[in-house]
């Protein structure tokens, strides 16, 4: 336990600390120097290198703030404490790194943007931001390697399944249970508001650009369907296995009787074990992941794992280890 | 929800199936607005013709216990949740008899009787 306390204790640092620390400090210069600034500054500059879009001075500092804050924010929500839950793995401690990189990257590219029009009196004289880019990516590089070996390596723990008791199943007995797998509240929410955000986009399009309108219309559409695929599954236990089959009708996975080595139960955190939500493949298998905890673990004959988050998995793993005892025993 | 039937048995299948339905009722594994699978999914699942798996629902739909709507499917019925009050006391009479040796239709035919008489 001493290790998993050490793990959280370093991720908080880098994920955490780190982020916040450099956006203070990138935030207190950019402020210190408004009254050396033009106004408006320069906050954009095109691909020539000169500056083409203006804004006002304290636009810098508040910009900063939310850019440094809010993506290495969602990083450390989704990383601390899943840590602290036990979960472990590399993709925990790279998103942590990253955390810290990104926010570097941010500081130093604003900063220096700021810091070069110090007593210009027209923006528009502002030098190019290429070697604040450069020097920002380095920096970010060099904090985010920084921040993956400040960090205790993190074993991948391959969840065991528990296997289950099985259900005794007569000779010539038919059993069959069927439960339906839904996406937790957060990941459909997420979902919805991505889909919103594309069709808003989509509309968009239609009035700035209508030539690229269908373009973006059809990823709309496309990753649409994508989630309606993946919001809800039928989970099925019968004579043919496991058949797990999106509400749509595809994709539909199936695991045969005798393919079945052992079926039991195993809490997952999607994050940590797959590297995500959805349907996903690992390197210890496969897995129908719509949200944490209880999952139905099946081990295959290949040694890979299939995994399907499902409420009373217990049941169903109980009933599929029946099944397999009662094929196994009919073939024999 | 879990159905099984067994084609050995003297039970007929669509009454084994009914019957767990009823079960999972009575435990609460299956709630009031929850919906049954579709009978063509149940048929093929226990391999049994689709008429049987429909005749059980029927015979839920009339006992209350489900509405069937087309397009809709078999709905489970408010009336489930007085099955699974039930739960506890069955479970202990069942305890009970088959402490004292009783065979278990010997106790279902004394409990169609109370309950006729």
């Amino acid at each position: 336990m001493e290790d998993r306390r050490r793990i959280v204790v370093r991720a908080v640092w880098v994920a955490l600390v780190v982020p916040v620390l450099v956006t203070v400090v990138a935030v207190a210069l950019q402020l210190a120097w408004l009254g050396q600034l033009p106004d408006p500054v320069a906050v954009h500059w095109g691909t020539s290198g000169a500056p083409n879009g203006f804004a006002a001075a304290w636009v810098v500092p508040v910009m900063t703030a939310a850019t440094g804050l809010l993506l290495p924010g969602i990083m450390a929500a989704v990383t601390i404490p899943a840590l602290g839950r036990g979960a472990q793995g590399a993709t925990f401690r790279f998103l942590a790194a990253t955390a810290a990189g990104m926010a570097t990257m941010t500081a130093v590219i604003s900063t220096w943007s700021v810091a070069v029009q110090r007593g210009l009196g027209d923006a528009a004289s502002a030098p190019s931001i290429v070697p604040a880019m450069l020097v920002g990516l380095v920096a970010a590089l060099a904090v985010g390697v920084l921040g993956w070996f400040a960090q205790p390596v993190q074993h991948h723990v391959v969840p065991g399944a528990v296997a289950a008791a099985p259900m005794p199943v007569r000779a010539g007995e038919r059993v069959m249970w069927t439960r339906t797998a839904t996406a937790a509240r957060w990941l459909s929410g997420l979902l919805l508001a991505v889909t919103a955000l594309n069709a808003a986009l989509a509309v968009l399009f239609w009035f700035t650009s209508p030539e690229a309108a269908p373009i973006v219309a059809a990823t709309a559409l496309l990753v649409l369907l994508a989630f309606a695929s993946t919001a809800s599954f039928t989970v099925r236990v019968d004579r043919e296995g496991l058949t797990v089959t999106s509400a749509l009708g595809v994709p539909r996975f199936r695991v045969p009787l005798d393919d079945v080595v052992s079926a039991g139960t195993g809490d997952t955190v999607g994050f940590g074990e797959f590297g995500g939500y959805g349907i996903r493949t690992a390197g210890h298998g496969t897995g129908v992941i719509l949200r944490n905890g209880e999952a139905l673990r099946v081990t295959r004959t290949s040694g890979r794992q299939f995994v399907v988050t499902v409420d009373d998995a217990a049941l169903g793993a109980s009933v599929l280890q029946g099944l397999v005892a009662q094929h196994r025993a009919g073939a024999a | 929800m879990l159905i099984r039937v067994d084609p050995a048995s003297d039970v007929a299948l669509f009454a084994q199936v009914a019957a767990s339905v009823r079960t999972e009722m009575a435990t609460g594994r299956l709630l009031p607005g929850n919906r049954l699978p579709a009978a063509r999914d149940v048929a093929e699942s226990l391999g049994v013709n689709l008429h049987t798996v429909l005749r059980a629902y029927q015979d839920l739909r009339d006992e209350g216990l489900v509405d069937l709507r087309r397009g809709r499917g078999a709905v489970v019925t408010d009336r489930a949740a007085d099955l699974a009050g039930l739960h506890a006391e069955i479970r202990a009479l069942g305890e009970r008899a088959k402490g004292l040796g009783m065979s278990p239709d010997t106790l279902a035919s004394l409990v169609r009787e109370s309950v006729d008489g």
